[in-house]
């Protein structure tokens, strides 16, 4: 860790533990198992921290963080290796503690999660904003593409979902 | 029929049920920051290093034993270690240089994957070029030490660059072999990505 001002780590902290649904998020879509997760957070969480001194708020926290979140993602250095088979995400992982019994959403969340498996890197982070309810301005902002752009890879990828849906129900 | 916009309250509470079950307190995150050196990337990190502290180790031994047992193999053992530790040199710093990037948080992936697939492509081509330059440059090296007279005719110049691009050509597919199973394939999905950002596809009007 690099030494900084004791201010400047509890700073530091309290905005990670704050806002640490994001990064959790962005592994739970780019990472298939616990070890790739382990790693992909730990490395974001560094590329946050050599990052945040050059954080001048000019943008908002999340949208700064899914930026780096997502560069680091797409760009991480995997050992090539391999780390034994695609771990299957559980019927227990999908339902939700709080949540009643709801066979309907249950299928609602076990479709998305397959579905966004199978998109490819940069669709799997369209995708992500759009469903954080970011606009085409934010998205285009993030990744790097015009607007126009990302409505026509999410025209896609809502044809790419319908499809893989009708396929589930035939 | 699932709709793509009632996906978002699914969305919504996968989010929740992830960051509840991953969630980390204050100190786990500080021990998560400092234990970064345990992880993969810190494993190949820790191997570099051990490597080079191998070879130091070696290259200090055979050096004192030239020094103080014999000489005449000093000439030699000089220019085998440089050799070896311009390699293990260029190679830590390459490896080093990719592990240890730093991600641009003003930049946007665009921009920020455009660079690195650069950096990728002027790495490879650089090892491509100092594999083939390297030899050579060896075998004239190992002449003008031990060439008691030091002269280098035309013909011996050919020869000597036969015998150095040689070597190289002969060992370039271990080479090959060896930078792809190391970067091949993770330079090979950054450059499918940076295709992907770079295709500026027409919308379709017919569908939706």
């Amino acid at each position: 860790m690099t030494p900084n001002s004791p201010e400047k780590d509890k700073e530091f902290i309290d905005l990670i533990t704050t806002h640490q649904g994001i990064i959790h998020k962005v592994c739970s879509v780019y990472c298939q198992n616990e070890t790739d997760r382990e790693d992909l957070f730990q490395e974001v969480l560094l590329q946050v921290w050599k990052s945040y001194a050059s954080f001048k708020g000019d943008s908002k926290i999340s949208t700064w963080l899914y930026r780096v979140a997502l560069n680091t993602a797409i760009s991480m250095y995997r050992q090539q290796i391999k780390r034994g088979n695609k771990q299957e995400l559980s019927l227990n992982e999908l339902q939700l503690a709080d949540k009643p019994t709801d066979t309907a959403f249950e299928e609602r969340l076990k479709f998305l999660y397959q579905a966004i498996d199978k998109l490819n890197k940069i669709e799997k982070a369209i995708v992500m904003l759009y469903l954080e309810d970011y606009d085409y301005r934010q998205i285009s902002d993030i990744v790097g593409i015009t607007e126009t752009n990302v409505g026509v890879k999410l025209h896609r990828i809502k044809d790419k979902l319908r499809k893989m849906a009708k396929n589930q129900h035939t | 029929m699932i709709e793509f916009d009632d996906l978002k309250g699914a969305w919504k509470e996968f989010s929740k049920a992830q960051e509840e079950q991953h969630r980390l307190n204050a100190e786990q995150i500080k021990q998560a920051l400092e234990n970064r050196t345990l992880n993969a990337i810190g494993k190949i990190k820790y191997a570099l290093n051990l490597d080079m502290a191998l070879l130091a180790l070696v290259t200090v031994f055979m050096l004192g034993y030239a020094l103080f047992f014999d000489q005449t193999v000093l000439p030699l053992l000089l220019l085998v270690f440089a050799i070896v530790w311009g390699f293990t040199l260029l190679l830590n710093i390459a490896v080093h240089l990719l592990l240890n990037r730093v991600v641009s948080a003003k930049a946007d992936l665009k921009t920020s994957l455009t660079r690195l697939v650069q950096k990728f492509g002027s790495g490879i081509r650089s090892v491509y070029l100092l594999w083939l330059v390297a030899p050579v440059a060896g075998v004239f090296l190992g002449f003008l030490v031990h060439s008691s007279t030091g002269s280098l005719t035309i013909k011996m110049f050919f020869i000597l660059l036969g015998i150095g691009l040689g070597i190289g050509i002969l060992l370039f597919p271990l080479m090959y072999w060896y930078l792809n199973k190391m970067v091949g394939k993770h330079y090979q999905e950054l450059k499918r990505c940076l295709a992907e950002l770079n295709e500026e596809a027409p919308v379709d009007d017919s569908e939706e």
